[in-house]
């Protein structure tokens, strides 16, 4: 049985070995062409008399059965393989009856039959019953067990695929002189599966440890019929580097496999019954050497098992603990080692591949000179080096970003000047990371809908709304309509946080005249505002940019809000809204200027707070279930105060220029008088804040830095006691952005029930000497026992039911170490100290920040970001100069296909090369208007962008801006660019430079700090 | 060739350029097979799997009874209107998320016929048509978390979750907001609704021609939204209005939690009896759901209670008061159905209604879904005959799907993942 154990992965019944496409991975490195584990489970799994499947030997009559078939298949076969594994799904009512498969135990003569069958059917130039289970075959295996190369139970397989061609077995002691593996016979649909490219005890089969030492064995080349894993060039296991053993013992096992994998896969650990066993520390590698070599050989659709299973890339998954990810090093060193092990890595560069993030970098593309610090010493003294890869490439796509419920708020608030609770409301959005803005996330659904079209009208219709604040012009003086249109315009740019087009300008004047048919000028206007609130304009925050070369360049209105969400949540105000209509915010020196005021602008408080709430999922807080009976104190108002403590304390911080460690180490809090009296402090001096908190010293008290306040307390703890699971997930997932997968099924985690003769962390430390729990929860609850101290209601306590605490724990790999502490205070100073921790922090901000970048691509940004952090100097503020200065800020990649696509429009956006913009100087005069100009008439100039042009012809779309005190009927003079064939909203006079453009009756009039549009196409 | 939406989005994003913008969903055969049918459908669903031994009625066929102080118990007085249905298993389907997700999807994705949509959506998209609202969803605090796996039953397409209105304050608004005014003002402000509604359009079109091949997914879900709320806009049948819910204190309050539920189950018969919608559901909570169950008398969260080993007496009877809670809520939904007439036939609502209480899990303890039980009330037009209990060897609960599907009037054979099997549930009618 053991062998049993050893030769497959047991990963449980059918359930859950499905892949389902809302949970299947989509890191990087699967654009290879790679068959998605979805699509392969979406399709079934044969697919009747489908293309490629031909009969094995169609040239051979009947095939003759061998004389012992039946008791092979009865006493080996069935057992072993068929009874054993594959009839848990390929059954009647199993999961797998649909397929060709079909078992029947109370039949085996039948069975056996079928069994033959589909022995001798070829699929893809496999034998299709060979590479359905070890997973060879393109569509996969849907889900169930899986069979290992070289295993005993494929050995028997292969003799079935041997019988069913008509080969059976020699008389015993004739083995044909091969090495007895029947899959090396020279089975003509064998190609070259990778395991078969060893001896035959090579396949990482730790059990037998007479094996161990053959891996070095390269002299086993005479399997020549098959090809190998990789291409035909080499005869020997190809391309192993030379010194790979001794790069496996100094770089892979301390970096990699010791300190990712051997939390479970070691001697009595949860994957001890896998084939990778990792050594007791100190012990000899051979036997593990052997296996990751074999394990890297098997292929996979997405590579190397050794490689593809830790990254949760085969059929199956990864059944549980930690994974290696794209884009880190320690994904680049395992990679290495499996491409090195298959013959597909150019070696002679040993050295490098020690160093973190660089390996197969070659050839990217420089540095983007928008951040110098490559190189950058970190705090930690280690030279960080920015993943060059990353460096200059945009990694979002061109994008909308719906508003979420707090930046409708905000920007309502903004824009009327009335206070909204409307989005507290809204329909709640997926949840990712913890974030509530993720860009995928945000869209309309049909109950949102409705809430938008309820919260607009009682926006617009609030008794609150001045409307004069809102119009730029007096109707009696100028009369209704064209203040309508001058409102529109003053009124829909601050909306749209960008100019109406002419058509949206027109189109709501419309609607104005439709409603003021029938109604006074107030409730006209008031209903214009509930449409506009009710447009994708103000509903989107458009990341769609202008092209520039193969990228797409955000806009200088699509730029200034860019800034505004990121630090107020809100829109942009009158300064960005000046920038950007000069086309300034291109500038990232502009952009840094800006940065910092709207730091020290009142709007930027709270925005430590809206992160942080979901960074350490402090949303949670108000309704996270506690026992009112054991803990009676914990009333909704503490709660609330805790919230509020831990606000102030972030937000002291962050405006502060505190740093990582005063977040984890500061001697100070705040607290209401209320909550003093829980924790047991002083309720401080001074006077109070509006709330009642004051600012109070935690010196000599047990409380003080983050760790130890009430919010994260409570989160994370159970309704009853205190959970160091969930505090020590909560350390691992949002402190140090280590993956944790979730617990597998079929797994009573209940927390052990509370016992008043026992400390909690005796309790759970019997829970976890099951080493099934064990391999996960050595990694989360060492971290916890640092907190029982506090109890679930984020209250301190000395001892527990009268108990004595011990409170020593350990951070099992972090910064590349272990780390034992004693306590929350030295925990807290770990952390405060760990580079890791300062990685994290900065990767949760981007997380926030851009609003969900592929998880695999802010792998790739990290070490860039994390530098120029460190470099900007690791105030927690720094942070915001970090993104801002990431490409991904002001860049944005068109979809495959689209820079070719018809309806791309480039809107104005001022180039580097452009000259000086200022309105005062001519410029450009005989210059088509290719991009932008600037056409002054006093302090009314006219903006042109080019929206679409066909090489002979264009069209435009033109902003006649005025900067003046005083309305003026427009009129500007440019160059058009050729001969104009068709223009609209103006009227075109003269030729050439000369070319006059005067307004249409509707818009003729441009207003103090407003603008009017007009547009026109030409040939040239 | 049917055509799914999802699969329209996902496999012609090349060819959205040119075609038109945004397609009306097709509509579902609407074919009656069988004998009896219901108009309505109405999906009821409480959290956190069971403990068998707590809630199994004791007998078999139309010869059963509930144990005293059993979970099930409190059906006793509509006995004559259930058919319940133990003993089917989500297949391929483990744990709160998974059985949150396979519960009423049968784990379909977008390629199979019912892309992915849960059957309350499935029969609306076949009968919904004439209605004022497709379906309407009401839930109770489902939303705390946000919208996610764990808090979302009802989807619209493969990983499109419909979002259930947890305010009945606002639910309220929305179905009879506009009845206490004038026919001349309601047209009035359905006009300028509908203007708002084509200038989102109109201005979305414009936003189409600057994307490219980008967020067309959005656009797309926003439209269709548009769509919803234009719907929603057709004047109301008249009907009695219902009265304001009232609802004092926090919506997230878990004190709340019975009065919300009562004032939700209200607005829903109401609905119905106002012929505004053919499908509805109410969502109580969710998966993993923390609320304490006060008005059952206990104080710790449900989701801490559905773990309760045997040997954990305090817990087991907080558990076994808690989910008998949610059986009197399902009384009296049922109760409400039967005692309001529909003004169609003169019958009752009840008569015409197929209801269908969910749970996501099996046995709660083990995180499994299997025998995951179900309550069905009302004989879908003689369809089913009630008063039975029914038990199952593990069949896939998609044969339970095809059947409501049928009972609905759908031509279904065949729900989710069709490798489960095809057919009804056998048995049941």
């Amino acid at each position: 049985m053991r062998s049993l154990l050893l030769g497959l992965l047991l990963l449980g019944a059918c359930d859950d070995l499905r892949p389902t496409a809302a949970d299947a991975p989509t890191p990087a490195g699967r654009d290879d062409g790679v068959a998605d584990p979805a699509d392969a489970a979406d399709a079934p799994a044969d697919d009747g008399d489908g293309g490629g499947l031909v009969p094995l030997d169609p040239e051979a009559p009947a095939v003759e059965a061998c004389a012992d078939d039946a008791p092979f298949f009865a006493e080996q076969a069935w057992p072993q393989v068929f009874g054993e594994h594959c009839i848990a799904c390929h059954r009647e009512r199993g999961p797998a009856r649909d397929t060709r498969l079909l078992l029947d135990e109370d039949d085996l003569d039948a069975t056996r039959a079928v069994v033959w069958g589909v022995a001798r059917l070829v699929e893809h130039g496999q034998p299709l019953l060979r590479a359905k289970p070890t997973l060879t075959h393109p569509d996969g295996h849907l889900g169930g067990e899986v069979l290992l190369q070289g295993s005993p139970e494929l050995a028997l397989l292969d003799e079935v695929l041997d019988r069913a061609a008509g080969r059976c077995p020699a008389p015993a002691g004739d083995s044909g002189g091969d090495t007895g593996l029947p899959g090396d016979t020279g089975l003509p649909g064998d190609t070259g599966t990778p395991g078969d490219t060893g001896t035959p005890g090579d396949s990482g089969d730790t059990g037998d440890t007479g094996d161990s030492g053959d891996t070095g064995d390269t002299g086993d080349t005479g399997d020549t019929g098959d090809t190998g894993p990789v291409g035909d060039t080499a005869p020997q296991p190809p391309g192993l580097c030379e010194d790979e053993r001794a790069w496996f013992d100094d770089t892979l096992m301390p970096e990699v496999l010791g300190r990712t994998c051997a939390g479970c896969h070691r001697a009595g650990g949860a994957a001890s019954a896998t084939r990778l066993v990792l050594p007791a520390a100190g012990g000899s590698t051979d036997a593990v050497y052997a296996a990751a070599l074999a394990l890297a050989r098997i292929d996979t659709p997405a590579g190397g098992f050794l490689l593809a299973k830790p990254m949760d890339l085969t059929v199956d998954g990864h059944g549980g603990g930690r994974q290696v990810r794209a884009g880190t090093a320690s994904h680049d060193l395992l990679r290495d080692f499996v491409l090195s092990a298959r013959g597909e890595l150019a070696c002679g560069t040993p050295g490098d591949s020690g160093d973190s993030g660089d390996v197969g970098d070659t050839g990217s593309v420089g540095d983007t000179g928008s951040v110098g610090d490559s190189g950058t010493v970190g705090d930690s003294g280690v030279v960080v080096d920015p993943d060059p890869a990353c460096g200059d490439v945009p990694e979002l796509p061109r994008r909308l970003r719906r508003l979420t419920p707090v930046e409708y708020d905000r920007t309502a608030e903004d824009l009327l000047g009335v206070p909204s609770s409307h989005g507290q409301a809204f329909a709640s959005d997926v949840v990712v990371d913890g974030y509530r803005n993720h860009a995928d996330a945000l869209q309309v659904g049909g109950l949102l809908a409705e809430q938008l079209a309820s919260a607009a009208e009682g926006l617009a219709f609030d008794p609150g709304l001045d409307l004069d604040t809102l119009i730029p012009c007096d109707r009696a003086e100028i009369g209704e309509r064209d203040c309508a249109s001058a409102f529109l315009v003053d009124f829909g740019l601050r909306a749209f946080r960008r100019p109406l087009t002419v058509a949206e300008h027109d189109r709501y004047l419309a609607f104005f005249d439709a409603v003021r048919a029938d109604e006074g000028w107030a409730d006209s206007v008031r209903w214009v505002i509930a449409a506009l609130l009710q447009s994708p304009g103000f509903l989107y925050r458009a990341e769609l940019g202008a092209r520039v070369g193969d990228d797409f360049q955000l806009t200088d209105h699509e730029l200034a809000s860019e800034l505004s969400y990121l630090v107020w949540s809100s829109m942009p105000d009158d300064e960005l809204f000046d920038l950007a209509a000069q086309g300034r915010l291109q500038d990232p020196e502009v952009r840094r200027d800006q940065l910092a005021r709207m730091l020290a602008d009142p709007r930027a408080e709270g925005v430590m707070w809206r992160f942080a709430s979901s960074w350490l999922m402090l949303d949670r807080l108000a309704i996270v279930s506690r026992s009112t009976e054991v803990y009676p104190d914990l009333t909704a108002a503490v709660r609330a105060d805790m919230a509020g403590e831990t606000e102030r304390f972030l937000e002291g911080l962050f405006a502060g220029g505190g740093s990582l460690d005063d977040l984890f180490r500061s001697e100070h809090t705040f607290v209401t008088a209320r909550l003093a009296t829980y924790y047991g402090l002083p309720s401080g001096s001074g006077a109070a804040d509006g709330a009642g908190f004051r600012e109070v010293s935690t010196s000599g008290s047990p409380y003080g830095g983050l760790l130890a306040q009430g919010s994260l307390l409570t989160t994370f703890a159970n309704p009853t006691d205190s959970s160091p699971v969930h505090r020590g997930v909560m350390v691992r997932e949002r402190l140090l952005c280590d993956d944790l997968p979730p617990p597998p099924a079929n797994l009573d985690i209940s927390p052990p029930d509370v016992d008043p003769t026992a400390t909690t962390r005796e309790r759970f430390e019997q829970h976890r000497a099951d080493p099934s729990c064990a391999g996960c929860h050595d990694l989360i609850d060492p971290i916890g026992y640092g907190f029982e101290h506090f109890d679930g209601a984020g209250r301190y306590r000395a001892e527990e039911h009268g108990l004595p605490l011990d409170v020593r724990g350990e951070v099992v790999d972090l910064d590349g170490g272990d780390v034992p502490f004693d306590g929350l205070d030295e925990l807290a100073g770990r952390l405060a100290g760990s580079p890791q921790v300062r990685a994290c922090y900065v990767q949760q901000w981007a997380r926030y920040g851009f609003g969900g970048l592929d998880e695999a691509q802010l792998d790739c940004r990290l070490s860039h970001l994390d530098a120029t952090f460190a470099g900007e100097g690791g105030r927690l503020d720094d942070v915001l100069f970090a993104l801002l200065g990431d490409p991904a800020f002001g860049r944005r990649v068109g979809a495959p296909g689209e820079l070719d696509a018809p309806g791309v429009v480039d809107v104005a956006v001022p180039r580097d090369d452009q000259p000086d913009r200022d309105p005062g100087d001519p410029g450009d005069t005989g210059e088509p208007p290719v991009d932008t100009g600037w056409a002054p008439t006093g302090d009314v100039y006219a903006v042109v962008t080019v929206v679409n042009d066909w090489g002979s012809g264009f069209c435009t779309d033109v902003q006649v801006h005025n900067d003046g005190d005083s309305a003026v009927a427009w009129q500007v003079s440019f160059d058009p660019g050729g001969r104009i064939d068709n223009i609209w909203n103006a009227q075109a006079a003269g030729q050439g430079g000369g070319t006059t453009f005067t307004g249409a009756s509707w818009n003729e009039m441009v207003w103090p700090q407003a603008v009017q549009s007009f547009g026109y196409c030409a040939s040239r | 060739m049917k055509l799914s939406r999802r699969r329209f989005l996902g496999g012609a994003a090349a060819t959205m350029l040119a075609a038109p913008f945004y397609r009306l969903l097709e509509r579902e055969a609407y074919a009656a097979t069988g004998t009896g049918t219901a108009r309505r459908l109405v999906v009821f669903f409480s959290p956190n799997g069971t403990v068998h031994h707590l809630r199994r009625p004791t007998g078999i066929g139309t010869f059963f009874g509930f144990p005293a102080g059993s979970v099930l118990e409190p059906l006793e007085p509509i006995r004559e209107h259930l058919v319940l249905v133990d003993g089917l298993d989500f297949w391929e389907a483990s744990n709160h998320e998974g059985g949150m997700r396979a519960m009423l999807t049968g784990n379909g994705t977008a390629g199979h016929a019912t892309g992915g949509r849960s059957v309350d959506q499935v029969v609306a998209g076949a009968i919904g048509g004439s209605s004022r609202f497709a379906s309407l969803e009401f839930g109770v605090q489902t939303s705390a978390w946000g919208g996610g796996v764990q808090t979302r039953m009802s989807y619209s397409g493969e990983g499109a979750f419909v979002t259930p209105d947890d305010d009945p304050l606002h639910a309220w608004q929305r179905l009879f907001g506009t009845l206490s005014q004038d026919a001349q003002s309601r047209s009035l402000l359905a006009m300028r609704r509908r203007s708002i509604l084509d200038l989102a359009r109109a201005d979305l079109e414009d936003l189409h021609a600057r994307l490219g091949a980008v967020e067309q997914t959005k656009l797309e879900a926003h439209l269709a939204s548009l769509e919803r709320v234009e719907s929603g806009l057709v004047e109301a049948t008249a009907c009695t209005l219902p009265p304001t819910p009232e609802v004092t204190g926090g919506l997230q309050d878990h004190h709340n939690f019975g009065a919300v539920t009562k004032a939700q189950i209200d607005l829903m018969v109401a609905s119905l009896a106002c012929d505004m919608t053919r499908v509805a559901s109410l969502q109580l909570g969710h998966t993993v759901s923390p609320h304490v169950i006060y008005d059952a008398g206990v104080s710790e969260g449900h989701h801490t209670l559905s773990h309760a080993g045997d040997a954990d007496d305090a817990g087991i009877d907080g558990l076994r008061r808690a989910e008998r809670w949610f059986a009197e809520q399902f009384r009296y939904l049922v109760e409400r159905l039967a005692a309001t007439s529909d003004p169609e036939t003169g019958g009752t609502l009840l008569d015409g209604t197929l209801v269908v209480w969910a749970k996501e899990m099996g046995d709660s303890r083990l995180h499994v879904c299997n025998d995951v039980p179900f309550v069905l009330a009302g004989s879908a037009g003689g369809r089913f005959e009630t008063g039975r209990y029914l038990r199952y060897g593990g069949e896939s609960h998609t044969h339970l799907l095809v059947s409501i599907c049928q009972a609905m009037g759908l031509s279904t054979s065949t729900f989710g993942n069709p490798s489960y099997g095809s057919g009804a549930l056998p048995g049941l009618v």
